[in-house]
């Protein structure tokens, strides 16, 4: 399988506080990988590192063979191809939905706008927010707001998609239209990578799953492995708190 | 009944009576003016009392404070609109923030571009307006007069009302400047981020994400710099422009009589300031109700 991002002894520190300490990972393409862990472990710091919009301060990131920590790399033209999805939906508030999903289509890969809106819409008809296309976006539920989001990242046509934590600020019942949308987009074939606390989703759509526990990898592998049978105590520790809910 | 209703029908009927006795001020007083203006307009000379004679120098020099309050509006509107523009173009310098591609040269040159902008924002809030006025209307005069112009022909050129319209012009623009970065600062920054992570260039989502709501959230501080505009281009009779507040100060010196004409320059400039705080308000709400209603599923 392609190997669409691999990331090398990629350390960052906020101050005095280290954050990542030497993560290694590879992304292949179609590949479904969460990744989970307690909070503070480093898991949305690696997300956000990956699309540099926290810079590393060591190590390597390539993103279908592009160097991303080169400053001489086109950040803007790869960032096109990595689609993300924040905990707090982070939708253009002066936008509607439409327009929402139709700025960097338009502004930044200069699509005609007849096609940015089909596109559009064919993405929010998929995540099931047709007859929403003209709202004004602040008035939308979570759900509904982080559905959007996910449309809004598919219309720039991504190779992969990073998802920091996309349940998190949902309340407990509409957390499950949000998962059914990543699981479709899962089912597609998409390259996934999902920082996430929902186990039962991480068990039953990721190839991969990767623990994270104080800035380093601790353990990962197939979810019946890290699920079935965890090799690190402290993983089972984690665990332990989450299946006995 | 018991004590709390009991209560509650005091203060209503402590209400009403206030209200009774407002009232009756009211129009007594509105019958006083009446009257007043009656005596004032009838006048042949300055009545002694203090409301007669009020109206009678009102009346008779009302074309000196329309003047007065024609450029005063002039001056608060043009110049809240040229400093609107001057400031959008400031914070764009004020704002930047090197980036990791930048070249070296781009770098110090954004370093000296938000220092350049910091001092003229300290230096213009730091310095009293009228202060401002006179220098910047010397430093008009000392050019022309380099140039080997007459008086005569500065005057026509480097006229009070353009000197005094670039004064509150550059002042203002130092004060919208600093609405227009509180606007952008307080938008989160997830809004950048979004942009940015579609791929959008820091210009582009400065553009299209951030500025626009920045302007929208600055609104109501715009509208306030306008009326403080309205309120301190008093301060440009100094150099003899003819705003309201310089009309008033001839109509002083006609009638050797202060507090009269004062007290209309008062209620004028009164009347100009909660006008346009009506208006602003009305825009303001417009622009909120702007946003199309929609049921929501949560």
């Amino acid at each position: 399988m392609e190997t669409v991002l691999r990331i090398e002894k990629l350390e960052k520190s906020f101050g005095e506080l280290k954050v990542l300490k030497g993560i290694d990972l590879e992304v292949h393409q179609g590949e479904v990988v969460t990744m989970i862990g307690a909070s503070g472990s480093g898991k949305s710091t690696l997300l956000r590192c990956i699309n540099l919009l926290e810079i590393a301060d060591a190590g390597q990131i390539w993103f279908e063979g592009h160097d991303l920590m080169d400053p001489a790399t086109d950040l803007n033209a790869l960032r096109q191809r990595i689609g993300m999805v924040f905990q707090s939906f982070n939708l253009f508030n002066n936008k509607n939905v439409l327009d929402n999903c139709t700025m960097a289509p338009i502004s930044v890969k200069k699509m005609p706008r007849k096609e940015a809106e089909e596109l559009a819409v064919k993405n929010l008809t998929a995540v099931g927010l047709a007859d929403f296309i003209y709202a004004d976006s602040r008035r939308l539920s979570g759900g509904q707001k982080q559905r959007v989001a996910i449309a809004r990242a598919l219309c720039m046509q991504p190779d992969i998609m990073l998802f920091d934590e996309p349940t998190s600020a949902l309340d407990p019942e509409i957390v499950g239209e949000v998962l059914d949308v990543m699981k479709k987009l899962a089912a597609d074939g998409m390259t996934m990578v999902v920082v996430t606390h929902e186990m039962a989703f991480a068990r039953e759509v990721s190839d991969r799953v990767v623990f994270m526990d104080k800035g380093v990898i601790l353990e990962q592998g197939s979810p019946a492995a890290v699920f079935g049978s965890p090799k690190e105590a402290r993983t089972r520790e984690f665990l332990a708190r989450y299946l006995d809910d | 009944m018991n004590a709390l209703n009991k209560r509650a029908r005091q203060v209503k009927i402590a209400h009403i009576v206030l209200l009774v006795i407002a009232a009756a001020l009211c129009v007594r007083f509105a019958v006083t003016l009446v009257e007043s203006a009656r005596i004032g307009a009838a006048a042949d000379k300055n009545p002694m009392e203090f409301l007669p004679s009020l109206f009678y120098m009102l009346i008779n020099s009302k074309d000196m404070f329309l003047a007065g309050i024609w450029t005063t509006v002039r001056i608060a509107l043009f110049g809240t609109a040229i400093a609107f523009v001057l400031a959008v173009l400031l914070v764009f310098v004020r704002v930047q923030v090197p980036q990791r591609q930048d070249k070296a040269g781009t770098v110090v040159l954004k370093e000296i571009g938000a220092l350049l902008s910091k001092l003229y924002i300290t230096v213009i809030r730091g310095t009293p307006m009228m202060v401002q006025t006179l220098i910047i209307y010397y430093i008009g005069f000392g050019i022309f007069k380099g140039t080997g112009m007459s008086v005569t022909d500065i005057n026509r050129v480097w006229s009070c009302f353009i000197s005094g319209l670039i004064t509150v012009s550059l002042n203002s623009t130092a004060y919208l400047t600093e609405v227009l970065r509180g606007g952008i600062e307080s938008i989160d920054p997830g809004q950048a981020e979004a942009a940015r992570s579609l791929g959008m260039s820091n210009w582009q989502t400065m553009l299209k994400v951030v500025f626009p709501q920045a302007v929208k959230n600055s609104i109501p501080a715009i509208g306030n710099e306008f009326i403080i505009n309205i309120k301190d281009s008093s301060v440009l009779s100094v150099i003899g422009c003819y705003d309201l507040m310089f009309a008033t100060t001839s109509v002083v010196g006609i009638y050797y009589k202060a507090l009269p004409v004062y007290t209309i320059a008062a209620v004028t400039y009164l009347i100009l300031t909660c006008l346009s705080s009506l208006i602003m308000r009305f825009v303001a709400a417009r622009l909120d109700m702007k946003s199309v209603s929609v049921p929501s599923s949560n």
